[in-house]
């Protein structure tokens, strides 16, 4: 990864090492990443991916002890849960509330910001046509496609104001032209935006927009004390 | 050899349709209007009320804690509440009233006035029905939660700054109480028609309407006849309203949790929310004790003799007694076992049959289809089909009493065990069954040689929910069996209207160690079975 200047570096994530249960090892390097740059990781399906995403949101895996720091914004967030450390989370699978309607989503998501709930509804009919989807506000999820689905909750998670965001296998189940077109419009949209992402995909095509890639490193073995001796 | 779908129809329908048939020509056509006798019986109106209380409160606060006890226990789900949910109610309702109420063990024990329950009232039957149907809601929720993605709501939910407790009452209680629809229609059905506790523990002048529908119907008299004929149709009103009231619950949870959708909330879980949870926590271990002391008070009545108030302890303890009460229940005991047997291997047959058959026509049938026979209040039916003109004469005999019974307790059976075993089918994939048909196997020999190994644990889990429903029916062993049947529950019913103490227990114990035994032996079958697979496996 190229330099930056340190004022600029808005998400650190230190060295970091995860360890599972059964002995199976991962080292990550040192992460840097400023507002609005991305960073792609690739690495196949099962590798442990998804489980340093979980790690980053703040989920408690028990099978996995995972080493590092995550400093956003100059503040170290490791042991705060996950809804005090601003970091958004954009899955493929259940994108979206499925028993509550766009609107109600996305309503979801400013409740903290004290709006009243007519400029609530403003603020929602305005981001919907800014990402070509008016008068979608009354549609039920199971009502939209894949593609909108993706677009409304990646507009979600933007709207509750993270300092990160993370897409987990984000583009999945999207037919090959619409994979394009989304993965196009989600890395300009998060530029725009100026919200620093991570984005895990199995397919290197997801990631040839990120700032930056990382290739998810293969897995050591932890060697026994018997072994050793 | 092909799936027989016409002979499979035929079975299915004379099994699960016949009984409808039989309950919608024994209606009675006269509807208790203005000036029916029903108005005219004494105390009426009151045993109306107090039965939609009985059924609208129980559902509720049960409703409520089993929602609770669900958030508290997220993380570490206790193995306790199966245990509690399998001990059966009437065994354990005489085994609490004798601790909790007045002249009984916890009153004899502490100093002052603790026993606030009387022993037979509106709240004491409340309360013993909300310690019963919670373990039961619990333990059917947890399975509905499984259902639901609930941890990835959860975890979405807080990554938009939203506390755990917040994100669970707007994003997963709403679908999981719409899930829970059919349970809780089924468990509000059967507070408000409850008849057993209700002899035992309800309120006396006038007792709930289940109790005395019942008693109408056993007086061999005209106008008793036609209270009943009436009564039934007032028994379905008060279910009818159950339902709504239920309908509205849920329209008014999904309208808050909507409102609540757009406000500004804490993102870290209140003191107030962990004292919730912390109290809700002690409750549960409250609720597993009084369980728990529930089997210990029917040992120890079993074999205490000379226990009168206010001693502590009985002045003798001795088997003796307890024996002789045995030798007297050891035919209502090979009948209730009989009874449980025959008709878990029904229910079980008609199952696997009634799952393969949806899938033989390439439909999944809603489950309510199947699940009617707890829609419907046990008394009416049972009452309905007395009162049919198509029901031969020679059900009346003492072998037709029997056949009778052992339908009816197969039909409400199949309700139960058709809601854990219809998931666990749904879940297993049909493509190594068409393999083996392709293979040269018969429909039914594929079936058994490569569907079956996976749903082993469903089948046996599917028998024991038959079993353990066929052993704790009351209603319809009591009015079809027409005096020549008597299972551990009737005689338990009949033994606890008497001052005697040791016979009722005695009877309630042999029914909770019948469930056990079942509990258990299923278990390790369950385990044995397991193993062997994976040996089986370990091997190839």
């Amino acid at each position: 990864m190229k330099n930056k200047p340190e004022q600029n570096l808005h998400v650190r994530l230190s060295e970091c090492q995860l360890k599972w249960r059964e002995g199976r090892i991962i080292d990550l390097p040192a992460i840097t990443l400023a507002r609005g740059e991305s960073l792609g990781v690739m690495g196949p399906s099962g590798c442990g991916k998804s489980t340093w995403l979980r790690w980053l949101l703040g989920v408690t895996q028990p099978y996995v002890k995972v080493t590092g720091d995550i400093i956003i914004a100059d503040h170290s967030l490791v042991q705060r849960p996950i809804e005090e450390r601003g970091i958004g989370l954009v899955m493929q699978e259940q994108a979206l509330f499925p028993h509550y309607n766009v609107a109600e989503n996305l309503m979801f998501a400013l409740a903290q910001q004290k709006l009243s709930r007519s400029k609530q509804l403003e603020l929602i009919a305005e981001n919907l046509v800014s990402i070509g989807l008016p008068d979608y506000q009354q549609r039920m999820p199971h009502q939209l496609s894949g593609g909108e689905r993706a677009r409304i909750a990646l507009l979600r998670a933007v709207l509750a104001k993270p300092e990160l965001i993370l897409l987990d296998e984000p583009f999945n189940g999207l037919d090959q032209a619409r994979r394009q077109q989304v993965c196009q419009w989600t890395y300009q949209f998060l530029r725009e935006q100026g919200v620093a992402a991570i984005v895990v995909s199995h397919d290197e095509n997801d990631l040839t927009l990120a700032h930056h890639r990382l290739q998810w490193p293969q897995a050591q073995q932890e060697q026994s004390n018997e072994a050793l001796s | 050899m092909k799936f027989r779908s016409y002979f499979v129809t035929t079975f299915l329908a004379a099994l699960l349709l016949l009984p409808w048939l039989l309950s919608l020509t024994g209606l009675s056509a006269k509807l208790p209007l203005g000036g029916a006798a029903l108005w005219a019986y004494p105390g009426i109106l009151s045993a109306t009320l107090q039965t939609l209380a009985v059924g609208l409160f129980a559902t509720l606060l049960s409703t409520v804690l089993a929602s609770l006890i669900l958030f508290a226990e997220q993380h570490k789900p206790s193995k306790l509440w199966a245990l509690t949910f399998t001990a059966p109610h009437l065994a354990f309702a005489v085994a609490f009233l004798w601790l909790f109420t007045p002249f009984g063990w916890f009153d004899r024990l502490l100093p002052g006035p603790w026993a606030w329950l009387e022993q037979q009232s509106l709240i004491t039957l409340t309360l013993i029905l909300i310690i019963k149907e919670t373990p039961f809601l619990v333990v059917l929720g947890r399975q509905q939660l499984l259902q639901l993605p609930s941890q990835q709501w959860l975890m979405q939910g807080r990554s938009l700054a939203s506390s755990h407790w917040h994100s669970w009452w707007l994003l997963v209680f709403p679908p999981w109480l719409r899930a829970m629809r059919l349970l809780l229609i089924a468990v509000a059905i059967y507070s408000v028609g409850v008849v057993d506790i209700a002899t035992l523990a309800g309120p006396l002048n006038p007792p709930l309407l289940g109790p005395l529908l019942v008693s109408w119907q056993q007086q061999f008299n005209p106008l008793s006849r036609e209270l009943a004929a009436q009564g039934l149709w007032l028994l379905l009103a008060l279910t009818m309203l159950a339902v709504g009231w239920l309908y509205a619950q849920e329209k008014l949870v999904w309208k808050i949790a909507r409102w609540r959708l757009a406000r500004a909330r804490k993102s870290r879980t209140s003191g107030r929310e962990i004292g919730l949870i912390t109290f809700v926590k002690g409750l549960r271990w409250l609720l597993f004790a009084a369980t728990l002391a529930s089997g210990l008070a029917l040992v120890a009545l079993s074999v205490g003799n000379g226990w009168f108030h206010p001693a502590l302890v009985a002045q003798q303890w001795s088997w003796h007694a307890a024996a002789n009460t045995l030798e007297r229940l050891a035919s209502p005991l090979l009948t209730t076992l009989a009874l449980g047997l025959v008709t878990a291997v029904l229910v079980s047959v008609a199952l696997i049959v009634c799952r393969e058959w949806q899938r033989a026509r390439g439909r999944d049938y809603p489950d309510v289809v199947f699940m009617g026979a707890l829609l419907v209040p046990q008394t009416a039916l049972v009452l309905a089909w007395l009162q049919t003109d198509w029901l031969p004469f020679s059900a009346l005999s003492a072998a037709g009493s029997w056949w009778l019974t052992l339908y009816a307790h197969a039909w409400f059976a199949f309700a139960y065990a058709y809601l854990s075993y219809a998931p666990a089918e749904r879940a297993v994939t049909q493509a190594h069954l068409t393999t083996g048909r392709s293979l040269g196997f018969s429909y039914w020999q594929s079936w058994w040689y490569f569907k079956r190994p996976a749903l082993t644990a469903a089948i046996g889990y599917a028998f024991l929910v038959s079993f353990l429903v066929s052993i704790a029916q009351y209603v319809p062993t009591l009015l079809l069996g027409q005096g020549y049947l008597s299972t551990l529950t009737t005689e338990l019913v009949v033994l606890s209207s008497g001052a005697e103490l040791q016979a009722p227990a005695v009877a309630a114990l042999l029914l909770w160690l019948l469930a056990l035994a079942a509990i258990l032996l299923c278990g390790n079958i369950f385990v044995a079975l397991a193993s062997r697979r994976v040996k089986q496996r370990q091997q190839i």
